[in-house]
């Protein structure tokens, strides 16, 4: 203990001390403004990723996963809105994959309304983002989060969604920039799901006239015989092909066909049934098969035929 | 005064004065003055301990925090601002609207002084909308008569190939700038863009600071990449869903003239020597109406349909599809065979009969 530099004096420990509480501020501010810039870093390359995919259930799914991971957010929460109510509709928690099963089995769809929400109501309303005050979250995300971002998905026709994002089971805070960075990263999104939404339209209509037209062609092939009376009819040789009674489809084939007819891949499919691609594919042949259809697009101009013909 | 206290007061100095011209020009401080803070509290870091030391280090770190924390700001709030613009940009009524609108958005919310956008037609650049602070009559002259070839080894042919943005800092002495667009423009520093609809290269943004007193920066060329890339969508958007209308119009036009003529076939009194109507204007002599086959063609077949019943021959199909010679061939072969005829003759003569309703994908 003798040895050492000399006892320093009162002066020069107040010296220190300034400058180490100089040094502690320095490296705060810079560690604040690291993280600032990496969430706005992130905004370009997210939206980048997600310019390609022409499948908008797809996008839902690559949204809420890219933004999970590269925003670091630990979950995002993706809602669609009908009218006055709104419903959780895919999620992403980046550290917990067990929370996206219990999301598909507890909270998808669960419609919970505006009134009841007072953060989403003005998100919604005031086309904003808003942070939510710790402990006023509404039913389905109580006990997780403490405090959440919520931002509206803005497109031509009005908002269409909310996305929520939040730190999960952590006391982490919201950042100053997270709900700025949120709703850019939810305007792009918007305007990718738009884009692909209509295109996905375009491409129904084409499958709706082709299917059309190939049920004409086939009824033209079929001259009924000349007979004496009209009698009852035959309904092998009825001149145009009715959409076949979806009755003869099982109840799960039934789902499997209301989903098809959504225009949702077989990974959706299974996605949604919660079961496994394999069952998927059989359940598919086999609605292809009762109903007749050669393909897929076909099939699902059918069931659309047959869900018209049924209101 | 300590030469390390010297070096720091000339750092801080000069740092303010960075700091007032970026601000008047929403510009960014330059990395010079932005090193100079950062070795001047370095090195006072490292000095003895002593008060004016440390009255000097709190003065220069506070300067480096409120240069660093306002480069934050401007970055978020011209995010923010670009956001505004798209969102305005979305609410025109047309494609034309949107376009001649986009160079002011561009030029408002990044900051720049200068923005040009430009069409590509077939294989050229040309140069169609200029929004500046100034009038630039020279480069409006220019611009009139502009149509640059994309060349090889050009930068703009680089870009749509590469499908990324470009930062040029010495327009006048990189080789594979455009020089007649550089002397008419007087550019020295710029960024630019290319703007895809879907896979196809249809213009450019390109942005300047020209009268600034300050360069452009890679935080501009993303700027600029990221509007291009919404704006092309809120373009695209707009386009398919006027193809969404036209299709559903186009549809019910054929099938209800084809329910009228086929009424009128069956209500026709009993005449001698009637002769069965002329059926090639109507569906083609095949079993199968060319209207299913043209259906069965990919959409980039269809743009070279199209543009074949418009007369083109394989050279100026390729030019204007950006595609090689080969390339085109493929796509004629697959067409012929396709619709089932043995010429391009043949296949326009078909595309034309079906086509009282083009189902060509309008681009």
């Amino acid at each position: 203990m003798t040895g050492g530099p000399a006892a320093p004096t009162p002066a020069r420990r107040a010296l220190a001390e300034r400058r180490a509480a100089l040094d502690r501020a320095d490296r705060a501010h810079a560690a604040d403004l690291r993280r600032a810039t990496g969430t706005l870093d992130t905004i370009g390359p997210v939206l980048e990723r997600l310019a390609h995919p022409q499948d908008p259930h797809e996008l839902e799914r690559r949204f809420c996963r890219d933004v999970a991971t590269s925003c670091d957010f630990a979950r995002v929460m993706l809602s669609r809105v009908d009218g006055a109510h709104w419903r959780p509709w895919a999620v992403s928690w980046a550290t917990d994959p067990e929370y996206d099963r219990h999301f598909a089995t507890h909270l998808r769809g669960t419609r919970i309304p505006f009134a009841d929400a007072p953060a989403e109501e003005r998100a919604h309303r005031d086309r904003t983002p808003i942070v939510l005050e710790p402990g006023a979250a509404p039913a389905p995300l109580v006990g997780l989060a403490r405090t959440y971002v919520v931002v509206p998905l803005t497109g031509s026709s009005g908002v269409f969604g909310l996305v929520h994002a939040d730190h999960g089971r952590t006391t982490r805070r919201i950042e100053p920039i997270d709900p700025d960075a949120l709703w850019l990263l939810a305007d792009g999104f918007a305007r990718r799901y738009e884009r692909a939404l209509l295109g996905e339209r375009l491409r129904t209509q084409q499958a709706l006239l082709r299917a059309a037209l190939a049920e004409l062609e086939a009824a033209s092939a079929s001259a009924a015989p000349i007979a004496l009376h009209p009698g009852p009819s035959d309904p092998r040789s009825t001149a145009i092909r009715r959409p076949p009674p979806v009755t003869l489809l099982s109840a799960r084939e039934r789902d499997v066909a209301d989903l098809l007819a959504k225009g949702c891949n077989n990974a959706v499919i299974a996605r949604e049934l919660i079961i496994v691609e394999g069952t998927v594919k059989t359940h598919v042949k086999n609605v292809m098969r009762k109903l007749g259809a050669g393909t897929r697009a076909e099939a699902i101009a059918l069931i659309h035929g047959h869900h018209a013909a049924a209101r | 005064m300590p030469l390390i206290h010297t070096a720091a007061v000339a750092a801080l100095r000069d740092a303010d004065a960075a700091v007032e011209i970026a601000a008047r020009c929403r510009g960014h401080v330059p990395a010079a003055s932005r090193d100079a803070l950062d070795a001047a509290a370095e090195q006072l870091r490292k000095a003895p301990l002593a008060t004016p030391t440390l009255d000097l280090l709190a003065q220069v770190d506070g300067r480096r925090q409120v240069i660093a924390s306002a480069a934050l700001d401007r970055r978020l709030s011209t995010l923010l601002a670009m956001r505004e613009s798209m969102a305005r940009l979305q609410g025109l009524p047309s494609r034309p609207a949107i376009t001649a609108a986009a160079p002011a958005e561009v030029c408002a919310s990044c900051g720049f002084s200068r923005v040009l956008l430009s069409r590509i037609v077939g294989s050229h650049w040309v140069p169609d909308v200029l929004h500046a602070d100034r009038p630039f009559e020279e480069f409006r002259a220019y611009m009139r008569s502009a149509e640059i070839p994309l060349a090889h080894m050009l930068l703009e042919t680089e870009m749509v190939r590469r499908r990324r943005p470009t930062l040029v800092t010495d327009a006048l002495g990189d080789e594979h700038t455009h020089k007649a667009i550089i002397q008419a423009s007087d550019a020295h520093s710029y960024t630019a863009s290319p703007i895809f609809a879907g896979r196809r290269a249809v213009g450019f943004l390109h942005c300047d600071r020209l009268g600034q007193d300050q360069p452009v920066t890679p935080e501009d060329r993303d700027n600029v990449w990221m509007f291009a890339q919404e704006l092309a969508l809120i373009i695209e958007r707009g386009s398919v869903s006027e193809q969404l209308t036209a299709f559903a119009a186009d549809t019910r036009r054929t099938l209800e003239g084809a329910v009228e003529r086929i009424a009128a076939v069956g209500d026709a009194p009993v005449a001698i020597g009637e002769e069965p109507p002329d059926l090639t204007a109507a569906a083609g002599d095949d079993s199968q109406p060319t209207t299913r086959l043209v259906l069965a063609l990919t959409p980039r077949e269809r743009e070279v349909l199209d543009l074949l019943a418009a007369g083109a021959t394989n050279v100026s199909l390729a030019r204007e599809l950006v595609l090689s010679e080969a390339t085109v061939k493929t796509h004629v072969t697959n067409i012929l065979r396709k619709l089932r005829v043995r010429s391009r003759a043949e296949a326009v003569a078909r595309y034309l009969q079906a086509n009282a309703t083009p189902l060509g994908t309008a681009a």
